[in-house]
């Protein structure tokens, strides 16, 4: 047994009765075992080295607002530094550094209000994407749940972090679906901002009150760094849907009857242009519920209930079929509309170029688009290419068939998946263990696409040095939001956390692609959080660390909202001159280290004034 | 699994993503935010160490040497029913094995000398030295069933053991259904056998709390004794006997009969007409799946192999695992029995099957912590009540009388049932409450 030196730093005995005075000894914790767990972080090993990020000095669960802001207040009496987390998932819920108190707000779970008027729900920090759109489905509406999964709080999404999901094309972006919120800013003073000015209403966050939507969180979140969000309303969405979907069989594989008038499919391109076509058109014609792109390795995961089972099919250079593809859900209030829906997206099908791989609509379909997908491959590149394609197909089809799986069973499974955002870890986590993701922010759709392109280049020198899986190297996620006006493709990277090689080099292939993204005049990474990133980012940004540190040192002068993943001016501006020093030759990875290094032996909450010098 | 150590679980622990899964229900599963929970321990407790992720950690730290035992890392630790909801929904999307390695984590605890704490140390000395949980005197085990005309296993040859197990052996208020399991099977021509004061306890708590030795003492002696018999199938009517026969003497040694629980051998008898019923229930009633009947009984699939990686850093066992996922737990056979009754509507609860809410009694947390035993058993009677059932209907002993308390507690005008007292009084016999 090995064992591990852990620094620690202990709460004053005063301040930890004090916070047992406010949250009641049961949701107060300090013991070791329990700090552990808040420790163990998902990608703790791209930030320290090892599964933990730096061990908290106590965990407290607040079950109200007033809570929160008696424990933000002494907080701010002690300088103690603090952070929120709604589920704490993720590096970002945490610190590097040791000794922040810990806000679990898992006590605060409930609903407040669904407004079927207004479509507006009103949520507290524990209420997640499964819980709420099952009580919304009851009153025939639906929410946006991003594309972690419907086990991540609604709240947290709308005000702090990020916010994509694969129903954007007709659900929005969680920055763009938050109305109202409540804030105990850093100070511990409460901001309720909506439409509190006049009325008691939760009804849009863009007056006649103020709006502040765009100073606490932008595009990325400030990801715990300002403060705390105690309740928030959300839009929700029309949902021409049952009350309920009913599920039939036994894990892991659920069966589905498909909801009246709605369909799911998976629609595959020659190449990435037609499937770019293909997306704007889609978008344009605000026929799609849900649209979105999986890769092939994730997508056949996701329908497979075990890793032999998945590399049982992939092996047989499946992913070759769908590579270039899009899944599209359409959902609608009639047989009608239904009708009309169907045709506009067989017409944009073949004007560019697609081929329904599987729908949930009927199997005959399949195997006849099947046997003219041959027929074209045949007319195109002759007989030989038609020999080398029949195998993986046919391998697929048997296995499938084999596997008790029929096509248009896979396209139900992929529909509750894009509905209900519940198979991501099977597509994602269940690989290696871990992944990290990388490009990917808010663009245009035709930039979105280049940005996958080039992801996958910078993907397959990673594979080759053996430290992501070899998942194909494309696998590009994302979509199209609001009927297409904007999109995202991330790229995303499997790794396994209890190898060394991905601990240590798990980091490159995201440091490459931010490389990329400045070089090519792509879309800004979903990375550009925490300094060194800023650094790297700002000045080919307007310098806007500036604005964001001024937000950062305005709202909380004694920078006690831990801000590891957010900004720290004196960090951000010091690498920054290293980096021009330096003639913008640098070593990024070193970069890093020393901001972490730097971070974690200062603190939070700390001036770091050898670097500020 | 037995004889595991932590080590051996490194990399399970390392992979958990922290994702929380584990405290739901599998995600497409969840249909309202009042039952959208699925483990008992964090459900009370709160704090992520409750879960099935969060014991995970532990055992990493653990074993890291990061953290040292301390009353409320046990309590942590002990603080959770074994349920294995957490497997199923963690199962769901990965290849890990969060239910041994809490087991595991138990086990450690022993070896180290932490545990078992010092509520379970009456009910395993009990095993000791009465081969009973309940310290009664080995001669009562067999009181319950003296008034039956049933044959003696030991002295007869029968094609069907009834293993009773302690607590419908010794419990004065359980005794009565397994007289009736007796006498439901003999109407139906099964010929049936007992042990009667030679049974011995079948092991469960011993191993769900963590004395591997003791466990593997006892399913050993069982064993033996059981494979002598020459009996073709042992029957249990306790979910804990049926999930540890089942699922658990495989690690131990090889059994020589086929072990199945009582409401698969009623669906079995249902299906060929040897049990007919006239008199209708006429009643609503909603049925608890325990978890040792459901989620926890899945056949054993020995697996002895190594871990491998394919496309750089993609897991794959080698040869191939069949992870126990709850896919084959048994929850036709007692819903079968139901839908045959006369009269008897069943009304679903919202967590059934593979992601059933535990009734709270198991791994100890009974006896150890009452209070977290009884807020979950309240949880469910109000899942129960919810669906407006005048019955709360289950398989299994412990769910039983933890859910009778439960209603209780609630004040609930629910009442509880096992399956066979209500085929029982299909079948003309008894009367319910
Ligand atoms: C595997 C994985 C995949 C992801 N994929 C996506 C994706 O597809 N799309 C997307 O938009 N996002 C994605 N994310 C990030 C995601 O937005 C958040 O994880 C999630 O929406 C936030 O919910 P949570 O419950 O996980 O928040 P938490 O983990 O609790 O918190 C996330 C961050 O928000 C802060 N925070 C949380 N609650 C509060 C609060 N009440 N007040 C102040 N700060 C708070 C925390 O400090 C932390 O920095 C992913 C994350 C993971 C781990
Ligand atoms: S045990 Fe499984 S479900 Fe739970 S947090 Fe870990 S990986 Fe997720
Ligand atoms: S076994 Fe049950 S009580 Fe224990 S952690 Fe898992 S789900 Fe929770």
């Amino acid at each position: 047994m090995t064992t591990e030196v852990v620094e620690t730093v202990d709460l004053p005995e005063a301040v930890y009765e004090e916070l047992k005075g406010i949250v009641g000894q049961d949701n107060i914790s300090r013991e070791p075992a329990v700090l552990d767990t808040y420790a163990f972080q998902y990608i703790a090993e791209l930030l320290t080295g090892h599964s933990y990020l730096g061990r908290p000095c106590a965990v407290v669960m607040p079950a109200s607002t007033e809570e929160v802001q008696a424990i933000v207040r002494l907080c701010n009496r002690e300088s103690i530094p603090y952070k929120a987390v709604s589920t704490g998932w993720g590096a970002y819920g945490g610190s590097p550094a040791p000794g922040i108190l810990q806000l679990d707000l898992r006590r605060m779970n409930r609903i407040l209000d669904i407004d079927t008027d207004n479509m507006i729900a009103v949520v507290e920090p524990y209420v997640v994407g499964a819980t709420l759109q099952a009580e919304a489905f009851k009153l025939g509406l639906n929410c946006h749940i991003v594309g972690a999964g419907s086990n991540t709080s609604i709240l947290a999404s709308a005000t702090s972090v990020m916010g994509q999901g694969t129903t954007g094309v007709s659900t929005g972006f969680s920055n763009r679906n938050l109305l109202g919120f409540e804030w105990v800013m850093p100070d511990g003073e409460l901001l309720r901002v909506g439409c509190f000015e006049d009325s008691d209403e939760w009804f849009t966050g863009d007056g006649p009150g103020p709006s502040l939507r765009g100073i606490i969180r932008g595009f990325a979140g400030a990801f715990g760094g300002l403060g705390v969000f105690t309740k928030c309303a959300v839009k929700l969405y029309p949902w021409f849907g049952p009350s309920r979907i009913e599920l039939t069989g036994v894990t892991p594989e659920y069966d589905v009857e498909m909801p009246k008038n709605h369909i799911a499919y998976l629609i595959a391109f020659p190449g990435w242009e037609e499937m770019k076509e293909f997306g704007n058109r889609v978008g344009e014609a605000e026929i799609a519920f849900s649209m979105c792109h999986n890769a092939p390795a994730p997508m056949i995961a996701a329908m497979m209930e075990s890793n032999m089972a998945f590399y049982d099919l992939w092996k047989g250079g499946l992913a070759e079929h769908f590579k270039y593809s899009l899944e599209v859900v359409i959902a609608a209030q009639s047989e009608d509309e239904l009708a009309f829906q169907e045709g506009v997206l067989r017409d944009i099908i073949r004007r560019t170029k697609g081929r329904e791989i599987i729908s949930s609509k009927n199997d005959l379909r399949y195997y006849v688009d099947l046997t003219l997908g041959l027929g074209r491959i045949v007319r195109q590149a002759g007989p030989m290419a038609t020999l080398r394609t029949i195998p993986p197909l046919a391998q697929f089809m048997i296995k499938s068939l084999m596997a008790g799986k029929r096509p248009s069973m896979f396209a139900k499974t992929l529909y509750i998946s894009l509905v209900k955002q519940h198979l991501n870890a099977r597509g994602i986590f269940r690989f290696g263990g871990s992944f990290w993701t990388s490009m990917g922010a808010l663009t245009s759709w035709d930039c979105c696409i280049e940005n996958a392109k080039e992801g996958e280049q910078i993907k397959r020198k990673w594979i080759d040095e053996g430290v992501l899986m070899d998942d194909g190297a494309e696998n590009a996620w994302g979509g199209l939001y609001e009927s297409g006006c904007y999109g995202h493709l991330e790229e995303l990277g499997v790794y396994d956390q209890s190898d060394p090689i991905c601990v240590d080099h798990g980091i490159d292939f995201v440091v490459d692609t931010v490389e990329a993204t400045i070089n090519k005049h792509l879309a800004m990474s979903l990375n550009a959080t925490g300094d060194p990133f800023h650094a790297w980012y700002s000045p080919h940004v307007m310098n806007y660390h500036d604005h964001v540190a001024s937000i950062k040192e305005e709202f909380d002068r004694a920078n006690l909202s831990d801000a590891s993943v957010y900004i720290n001016r004196s960090i951000v501006e010091s690498l920054m001159k290293m980096i021009e020093d330096g003639g913008g030759n640098f070593n990024f990875r070193e970069i890093m280290d020393l901001a972490n290094d730097e971070f974690v032996q200062t603190g939070p909450g700390t001036e770091t004034e050898e670097l500020a010098g | 699994m037995l004889g595991k150590t932590l080590e051996d679980y490194e990399k399970d622990m390392t992979r958990c993503a922290r994702c929380s899964l584990c405290k739901w229900p599998p995600l497409a599963q969840v249909k309202s935010i009042r039952y959208s929970q699925v483990c008992p321990a964090i459900s009370k407790y709160n704090f992520h160490s409750y879960s099935g992720g969060g014991k995970m950690i532990i055992g990493l730290s653990k074993l890291r040497g990061r953290v040292d035992y301390s009353e409320e890392m046990l309590n942590v630790i002990y603080r959770c029913s074994v349920c294995g909801a957490c497997d199923i929904s963690c199962k769901y999307s990965r290849d890990l094995e969060p239910l041994e390695i809490l087991h595991t984590l138990r086990a450690t605890c022993v070896k180290d000398g932490v545990a078992p704490l010092p509520a379970h140390r009456p009910i395993l000395d009990s095993m000791r030295n009465y081969d009973n949980v309940w310290q009664q005197p080995r001669k009562k085990k067999g009181s319950w069933a003296k008034k039956l005309d049933v044959k003696n296993a030991k002295e007869q040859p029968v094609d069907t053991l009834y293993f009773a197990g302690c607590t419908y052996s010794l419990r004065p208020e359980m005794q009565g259904i397994a007289r009736t399991t007796v006498e439901v099977l003999q109407s139906a021509g099964v010929d049936l056998g007992i042990l009667g004061e030679e049974e011995l306890c079948c092991g469960s708590p011993a191993y769900t709390i963590g004395d591997e030795e003791l466990f593997v003492e006892n399913a050993r002696k069982n064993i033996k004794a059981l494979n002598s018999l020459g009996v073709r199938r042992v029957v249990t009517s306790c979910a804990g006997c049926f999930g540890v026969l089942k699922t658990k003497y495989p690690l131990v040694e090889p059994a020589n009969f086929e072990v199945v629980n009582v409401t698969e051998l009623l669906a079995e008898l249902v299906e060929q007409g040897r049990l007919s019923f006239s008199r209708p229930l006429d009643r609503t009633i909603t049925y608890h799946d325990p978890c040792h009947l459901g989620r926890q009984s899945e056949t054993y699939k020995p697996w002895h192999g190594v871990e491998r990686k394919v496309l750089n850093h993609l897991v794959i066992q080698d040869p191939p695992k069949e992870f126990n996922r709850g896919t084959y737990g048994v929850y036709e056979a007692p819903r079968k029995v139901l839908a045959a009754l006369p009269g008897l509507e069943l009304t679903e609860m919202e967590r059934i099957r593979e992601f059933s809410f535990c009734c709270g009694s198991g791994g100890g947390a009974k006896s150890a912590f009452p209070e977290f035993a009884l807020a979950t058993a309240r949880e469910r009677v109000d899942e129960a009540e919810s669906t407006g059932a005048e019955m709360l209907v289950t398989a299994c002993p412990w769910c039983e009388s933890n859910l009778s308390e439960g209603i209780a507690d609630a004040g609930s005008r629910l009442k509880s049932a096992s399956i066979i007292e209500l085929v029982s009084y299909a079948l003309g016999g008894g009367e319910l409450s």
